[in-house]
């Protein structure tokens, strides 16, 4: 059962006169459960195809529905920012944790768009933290932390609302292979567990021997769809 | 999102800039306490005149004085005989030493008809004068202010009805017996009556003064809005060195240096609130810029647009109502110290529920006026940008 359908989806830019295309016409579903790859060198359109069904952006053509939810359809600010808090979490790169809050302030942020009780989201907050096994670092902020520790605190944000798809843009692009591999370890877990759909963006192709399945984008195109077994195919190109 | 998510957000957001945010809540703190001393003033003013001022100092009378040589019987004919002159009464005075326990001390003897004795006083009748004995001096026995009856620091009485009271003036001993005991009162335009003494004209210039002469003489007319005439006609008849006033003249001129003052710390108030807004538009806008990624990780995480807006509304709401409860607790501490002294009464700002509230009121409108175009400004950030903000 699909419980991401991408169909014939566009992104088209206009910088100054000219028109510039982050995707064009890709079609692609992604069953409940499954742990897909999004690879392909840098402006391929990895990250535009992840905002795009993540809410975070609008295409300019095509469809995109998530669950029960036509995401192209949602067209005010309080529909979309409704449906990234309820269906997806998000993890990026760059950790994007705010600063001056503790980790489990930071965890406890979707709940707080949600509007659930302080008490109820702080236990939320920290069983999450619990999750990611960093329940002891719940009142240090970003700064005392490491990269590996911070991506997973953002990880743990990213799960607190339990979503059905988590979108991981470039999650171990700033960390080192130790912290990597434990990242990945996670989401292996965290599908297991439950029941997560993840759908990774990445240049790192070492990482798909965890996925179960890759897409690789050219040109804001889908280039080709590698299941397990046929990922070698990827490393010759 | 709760309403005390967004107050609780905000306050993180501000403590992380507490330089600038103290600065803001200084500045409102300014605007509200000037505002609430100009509207208290004002408000003190309007409220004195009409409960008290108005009462005590006729509208329709006319005060003449002349110290050297004074007002005579035929001054008191001539002035009572002009138009719009209902009443016409004169007032002698001389000041006398009497001995008190810790010596001498100043006062003044006044000798008026006991039957004018309301409309010197402003009072519905004479006997609202007195605290104990008669209000109406006859003879030799005279009814004698507060402040010379009672110590005026302890409020300890001094004396009594049916005491004797020796008065020196001039050089000469005068006998006088205590009849009655003024109420405290306060200044009433040209004299002290609670420094005075209450006599009987007619024993006044028989034991005390030689010369029958009025100090003062008072007119009142039957209608308020000839004053201003009947002073100019008053002036031309008087004799040489006379004083004419009216106190409605002299109410109206304390007024406007009451609202002048008023206006003053009006448009103090004004420039604090107009800083203090340019102040909170500055500080959000900076801290939309200092925070444009986490504005892109809010909308990420779920946060409406809406939900963004409010947070930096929040946090200017936050200042004002910071800034706007300092201020309050300044006007209160202020209020007790600044007094104009305003004839029988002394002007305190008035702190009324609706002064306060527009004090508090006026800065935060405004401060959310200020901060509502950065706050929008980031209300609008496009998530995907924010998070690619560096």
């Amino acid at each position: 059962m699909s419980i991401v359908e991408v169909r014939d989806l566009w992104r088209e830019y206009t910088i100054g006169r000219e028109k510039v295309y982050a995707l064009r016409g890709v079609t692609v579903e992604i069953e409940k459960g499954e742990f897909l790859a999004v690879v392909g060198p840098s402006g391929s359109g990895k990250s535009t195809l992840l905002h795009l069904i993540g809410g975070l952006d609008r295409p300019t053509q095509g469809v995109i529905k998530v669950g029960n939810v036509e995401v192209n359809s949602l067209k005010s600010d309080r529909e979309l920012s409704k449906f990234r808090n309820e269906y997806v979490g998000f993890v990026f790169q760059m950790f994007h944790l705010v600063p001056r809050l503790t980790a489990v302030e930071n965890v406890e942020l979707p709940l707080i768009a949600r509007g659930v009780e302080a008490g109820e989201r702080r236990r939320a907050a920290l069983e999450a933290l619990k999750l990611v096994g960093l329940q002891h670092r719940a009142s240090h902020k970003p700064t005392e932390m490491s990269g590996g520790e911070q991506q997973r605190v953002a990880i743990a944000r990213a799960i607190v609302t339990q979503p059905k798809l988590l979108l991981a843009d470039e999650p171990t692009g700033n960390l080192d292979s130790a912290n990597s591999k434990l990242v990945m370890e996670l989401f292996k877990k965290l599908i297991d567990d439950m029941g997560v759909t993840i759908v990774m963006a990445t240049h790192n192709l070492e990482l798909l021997e965890y996925c179960d399945r890759a897409v690789r984008l050219v040109d804001g195109r889908v280039a080709g769809v590698y299941q397990k077994g046929e990922y070698g195919k990827l490393f010759s190109k | 999102m709760r309403i005390s998510d967004y107050l609780l957000y905000a306050f993180r957001g501000l403590s992380e800039r507490k330089g600038r945010s103290a600065g803001a809540a200084v500045g409102v703190a300014i605007a509200v306490t000037a505002l609430i001393l100009a509207l208290g003033l004002g408000e003190s003013f309007q409220r004195a005149f009409s409960e008290t001022l108005g009462r005590t100092l006729a509208a329709n009378s006319i005060i003449v004085t002349n110290t050297a040589p004074g007002l005579t019987d035929a001054d008191l004919l001539l002035l009572g005989s002009l138009p719009r002159v209902e009443n016409v009464f004169g007032v002698a005075t001389v000041q006398a030493l009497v001995t008190t326990a810790s010596g001498y001390r100043s006062i003044t003897i006044l000798a008026v008809d006991p039957a004018h004795l309301p409309d010197l006083l402003g009072l519905g009748n004479v006997g609202e004068f007195v605290e104990e004995g008669t209000s109406e001096p006859k003879g030799l026995g005279v009814v004698i202010g507060a402040n010379i009856w009672m110590d005026q620091s302890t409020g300890s009485r001094l004396h009594d009805v049916g005491e004797a009271l020796t008065a020196r003036v001039g050089g000469k001993d005068v006998k006088l017996v205590i009849s009655g005991l003024a109420k405290p009162y306060g200044f009433r335009t040209w004299i002290s009556i609670d420094d005075s003494v209450f006599m009987d004209p007619e024993a006044f210039f028989t034991y005390v003064s030689g010369r029958r002469v009025y100090q003062a003489v008072i007119l009142t007319l039957d209608d308020p809005s000839m004053v201003q005439t009947v002073v100019d006609e008053v002036r031309a008849l008087a004799p040489p060195r006379s004083n004419v006033f009216s106190p409605v003249a002299m109410v109206a001129q304390l007024g406007m240096f009451v609202n002048s003052l008023g206006a003053f710390l009006a448009f103090i108030s004004v420039l604090s609130v107009g800083i203090t807004a340019l102040w909170i538009f500055d500080s959000t806008a900076i801290s939309v810029v200092q925070r444009v990624k986490e504005i892109g990780i809010l909308k990420a995480v779920g946060f409406s647009s809406t939900d963004v807006l409010l947070i930096f509304l929040s946090e200017a709401a936050l200042v004002s109502l910071i800034g706007g409860t300092a201020g309050l607790l300044l006007s209160v501490t202020a209020s007790r110290f600044i007094t104009i002294p305003l004839f029988v009464i002394r002007l305190t700002p008035s702190l009324s529920p609706q002064i306060l509230t527009v004090a508090i009121a006026a800065p935060l409108v405004a401060n959310l006026a200020a901060a509502a175009v950065p706050a929008r400004a980031a209300a609008r950030l496009d998530p995907v940008k924010a998070l690619r903000y560096e």
